[in-house]
């Protein structure tokens, strides 16, 4: 267990371009290079220990796939080691290996072939592999005539099959139906408890918090974050929303561990547009403009960001008789107030908030661009505003968070607020505790 | 030049015939379920399946034998009624038509599987293979028609047919092999190697000593035959087919050595490309 399965040391992926075939003949008969080089990928270390999942997040060409495919061994690194110990399968795309015009069954072995299987032990495992993929009745019909879900289906069941040491999986899974990506974490969960490692790619940040012990973000080919999967989740929709601005800057940090990686987007950005509000409240004592005001709670999982041309300045939740709460009492209605400051004019914004249990699920979302009310009135340079918006809470005991946002109409974030609040809604006896919501149910009797 | 110490270097060649040898005892299962398949894909899509992979060949082998017997009424010898000649012709058309159903295929042997090659880790080596297997049915279809024949016409030897042709296919099948390797991994970065190689095939036709009776070839173009690897392997079958004895005695020398220097650079030179294919593909 001391070898880690996946070893990578200041990987380099360059793609040599050439413009035209012909280039690339005339670069081979007279040895001067007639080619663009194009970075794929920079200095990328990191390992992979057994009985890990790792998770890849990254915005569309921020070289996960590259990445991937270097690993599993179909693609050459420019520059850098990498080192795996065991057999690899990998599903970089639907349908891996198999050939559209074959039936299941055919496809099941020549899969299990590709992959190294000798037929004996194919035939041996083909219920199994049929039986998971749940394909029984279509399995002698071409391939081609499967939805996405089940060649989804049929691929996943045929590469873990083989019972591979690493398996590494290019956004397979975001294919099948609900119940299928369940059989496939409890796949593998049952993967990572014998120990074998698994590198996955997704766009889903639920699903890889959800699976990942641990999640890397990679931006324009480098390591940008490396760390809990919850932390890295938050960066990378960051990343996707925030403006381009800020994106360029947070891009151009170097492979940073996690707190450096926020100190270093901070330095580029002085105290104008900080993530941390912790350091806010620190440090520019110009954005806290009414400190007798019921303060938010400040933990340490918030994220912020966004232009800050208007700001939410405080968040919280107040019962009916205008005093702030903590505690909430499940069912009863309550208020929650986004106190708004505008450091210029703007016009009309929307703003929204969102519930997340304590794992991170979103539970609720709202906003008043989907809701009906529309846009809020425009506010005056330096002006405050405090929105309020009444709310029931139908949710069972536990933690929450709430998210608070503003936008403008565009979309162009103005202030996120991620998990700023945190409040606890207390023990509903009433039902089961490991419930999340509450559906306020009423017995009507037994008919018959 | 480097490229050449290399090729000299023997140590690398003996670890290509290692090389070889090893993906052979690792993956028989799966080369012969590739080859399989690759012929059933060829046919089993068309309306006529099977029909085209006999009829082909034999359209052409009808199309030549008219052309030349009956249109242009070449004979071997004043003694020939025509027979022996179609027997002569064929003979080196047979393998003509095999060359030209390999090499025609050779440049897109790994770019057809891209999603194989792309997608997992797939042992790229038995994708030229495959296609020389997947010709080795057009070979034995071909020889089959031209022994029926140079055997109607009294020119089939027992010695020719049980003894020389088996050899000649095994040359046959290292020299279509070392070929395919070089073409496969080349045809991935250089898209027209394809284009040229069915210009050759086409060309090739007349630059080969197969439809000139010897006596009417030009000293000349008999000494230009010698130059083409492929000249020697048509030597080669038409003394199984034909002529039923060796008469060819070079070819038979030098055609098994250059099937074996095309074989381990041809493997040296796909498995420098194979790594770099991921770019390509």
């Amino acid at each position: 267990m001391t070898q880690p399965a996946i070893s990578l040391r200041s990987l380099n992926k360059v793609y040599r371009v050439w413009n035209h075939p012909r280039d690339l003949l005339l670069e081979g008969l007279t040895g001067r290079a007639r080619h663009y080089e194009f970075q794929a990928l920079t200095d990328i270390s990191f390992d992979v220990p057994k009985g890990s999942v790792v998770g890849l997040l990254g915005r569309n060409g921020a070289g996960k796939s590259t990445l991937l495919r270097i690993v599993a061994g179909t693609l050459d690194a420019s520059s850098g080691h990498v080192r795996t110990d065991g057999r690899i399968a990998a599903i970089l795309e639907l349908g891996t290996g198999f050939h559209p015009d074959y039936t299941g069954r055919e496809n099941v072995f020549l899969g299990g072939l590709c992959l190294g299987l000798p037929r004996r032990e194919i035939e041996r495992r083909f219920d199994e592999i049929v039986d998971f993929a749940e394909l029984r009745d279509f399995i002698d019909h071409p391939f081609r005539t499967y939805s996405s879900g089940m060649q989804a289906r049929l691929t996943f069941a045929v590469a873990t099959c083989v019972d591979p040491d690493i398996l590494i999986i290019d956004e397979a899974l975001g294919v099948g139906d609900a119940r299928f990506q369940l059989k496939s974490f409890d796949r593998i969960r049952q993967f990572k408890e014998r120990g074998k490692s698994i590198l996955l790619v997704s766009h889903n940040i639920a699903q890889i918090v959800a699976i990942c012990d641990r999640a890397i973000l990679l931006e324009q080919g480098r390591v940008l974050e490396d760390g809990d999967p919850n932390t890295v989740g938050k960066i990378y929709h960051e990343l996707l929303f925030a403006p381009p601005k800020r994106r360029e800057e947070s891009a151009a940090a170097p492979s940073l561990q996690s707190e450096d990686a926020v100190d270093a987007v901070r330095d580029t950005k002085g105290t104008e547009l900080d993530l941390d509000a912790g350091f806010t409240e620190a440090a520019s004592s110009e954005t806290r403009v009414d400190k007798a005001a019921p303060s938010s709670h400040q933990d340490t999982r918030e994220r912020r960001y966004g232009l800050r041309e208007i700001e939410i300045t405080d968040v919280w939740i107040e019962n009916n008789d205008k005093c702030p709460v903590k505690l909430l009492q499940s069912l009863e209605t309550y208020r929650l107030v986004l106190r708004l400051r505008a450091k210029r004019s703007t016009v009309g914004v929307n703003v929204g908030f969102l519930v997340r249990d304590g794992r991170g699920n979103e539970v609720f979302g709202w906003d008043t661009a989907s809701g009906h009310s529309g846009p809020i009135p425009p506010i005056e340079a330096g002006q405050l505003r405090e929105i309020r918006i009444a709310f029931r809470a139908n949710l069972s005991s536990g933690n929450f968070f709430i998210t608070a946002a503003v936008a403008n109409p565009d979309s162009t974030k103005q202030d996120v607020r991620f998990d700023c609040m945190e409040f606890v809604v207390a023990p509903t006896p009433s039902i089961f505790s490991s419930s999340v919501v509450n559906l306020d149910v009423r017995m009507l009797g037994a008919a018959v | 030049m480097s490229v050449i110490a290399r090729s000299l270097n023997m140590r690398g060649n003996a670890l290509a015939v290692a090389e070889i040898a090893g993906m052979l005892r690792q993956h028989p299962a799966l080369i012969w379920e590739m080859a399989k398949r690759e012929l059933k894909d060829r046919y089993s899509g068309n309306a006529l399946g099977l029909a085209w992979a006999v009829g082909a060949p034999l359209a052409i082998f009808a199309a030549n034998v008219l052309a030349f017997l009956f249109i242009f009424r070449i004979r071997l010898n004043p003694e020939d009624t025509g027979g022996s000649y179609a027997a002569f012709v064929l003979s080196g058309m047979a393998v003509w038509v095999a060359i030209g159903e390999v090499m025609g295929r050779a440049p897109t042997a790994v770019l057809q599987s891209a999603n194989l090659v792309k997608q997992i880790v797939f042992p790229s080596e038995i994708l030229p293979l495959k296609i020389v297997i997947a010709g080795l049915p057009t070979l034995a279809l071909c020889c089959g028609v031209v022994v029926a024949l140079s055997v109607a016409v009294g020119h089939a030897t027992p010695f020719g047919m049980f003894v020389l042709l088996p050899i000649c296919v095994v040359y046959f099948v290292v020299m279509m092999t070392g070929l395919t390797y070089v073409l496969a991994g080349i045809g991935v970065f250089l898209r027209d190697i394809k284009d040229v190689v069915a210009l050759l095939l086409s060309i090739g036709l007349f630059l080969h000593p197969i439809l000139y009776a010897p006596a009417s070839v030009p000293a000349w173009l008999e000494r230009g035959f010698n130059f083409s690897p492929f000249s020697h392997l048509i030597w080669c079958f038409r003394d199984a087919l034909f002529e039923g004895r060796i008469v060819h005695y070079a070819s038979w020398i030098i055609c098994p050595v250059l099937a074996i220097i095309f074989l381990v650079l041809g493997w040296r030179v796909f498995r420098s490309l194979r790594p770099t294919f991921g770019n390509a593909l």
